[in-house]
């Protein structure tokens, strides 16, 4: 479906369809960071984001607004946007999709960062396997957008799937700090 | 041939979700994606579930009827309460 969009099919233009979701979550996720810093000694804190973690995550902060930017500039189609495992259920032919009420406009491979970043996260699969995920995500991808007849630059969808991968792992950072607040 | 699953959903709308457009989610969203045939392009590998019936019940609250290719599924996601299998 995405390739179609990307060959050059108009995306549809319904005003109830989904803009910059991630937008939202990465403002939710400021307030997480926030806290994070605040208790950055506490040893809880220390075992799972260690220092180097944080400021490297302070420091994409910073540089988020020129990316966010970017982003629309990339190639545009039309996205499931919660794309991971709990939404996508394997048949033996095919595959069914559920909850589609984030669904809307986005970039080439933003769906796919969600697949390998909110898997990871919340632990759908071994982080262990992070890179194996990424791989088998990215050229199976590509091979559908080929199939399909796109043949745009691989290094724009690589961009998108890593720079979304990272601000759906930062999203999730309201998750793990509400979690540990608990 | 599938065996189908039926369920009747009750939709209870929270304050941020129920703009369309902006809202990153919008509680009429999904039958309006899976009814109005913007998902027809996907491949015949991925399917969606099917949307049979829905009556709104109140301006917050709106009761629909899904057709689920996969008997025993259920999203667990905390909007949605079932009423009825």
């Amino acid at each position: 479906m995405q390739g179609t969009y990307l060959a050059g099919a108009p995306l549809p233009a319904s005003d109830w369809l989904s803009r910059d979701p991630l937008t939202h979550w990465t403002a939710d996720a400021d307030v997480a960071l926030k806290k994070l810093v605040d208790y950055r000694d506490h040893p809880i804190v220390q075992r799972i984001y260690p220092a180097e973690v944080i400021d490297t995550t302070r420091q994409l902060c910073k540089e988020r607004p020129l990316f966010l930017e970017g982003r629309h500039r990339l190639p545009q189609t039309l996205c499931h946007q919660d794309v991971f495992r709990r939404n996508l259920f394997a048949q033996d032919d095919y595959t069914l999709a559920i909850d589609w009420e984030m669904m809307g406009i986005g970039a080439a491979g933003e769906d796919m960062a969600g697949l390998v970043s909110a898997n990871l996260a919340l632990r759908e699969v071994d982080p262990t396997q992070g890179d194996a995920l990424d791989k088998v995500v990215f050229s199976g991808y590509m091979d559908g957008l080929r199939d399909i007849g796109w043949q745009g630059d691989a290094d724009l969808v690589r961009f998108g799937l890593v720079w979304f991968g990272w601000v759906g792992l930062y999203g999730c950072l309201r998750i793990a700090v509400r979690a540990m607040s608990d | 041939m599938d065996e189908l699953e039926q369920r009747l959903e009750a939709l209870m709308a929270v304050p941020d979700w129920m703009a369309p457009g902006a809202a990153p989610r919008y509680w009429k969203r999904e039958p309006m994606a899976c009814g109005t045939g913007l998902l027809s392009a996907l491949p015949d590998s991925v399917r969606v579930p099917r949307f049979i019936a829905e009556t709104n019940t109140s301006d917050t609250e709106t009761w629909r009827w899904i057709n689920f290719q996969r008997p025993g599924l259920w999203s667990n996601m905390v909007r949605r309460r079932i009423i009825s299998v």
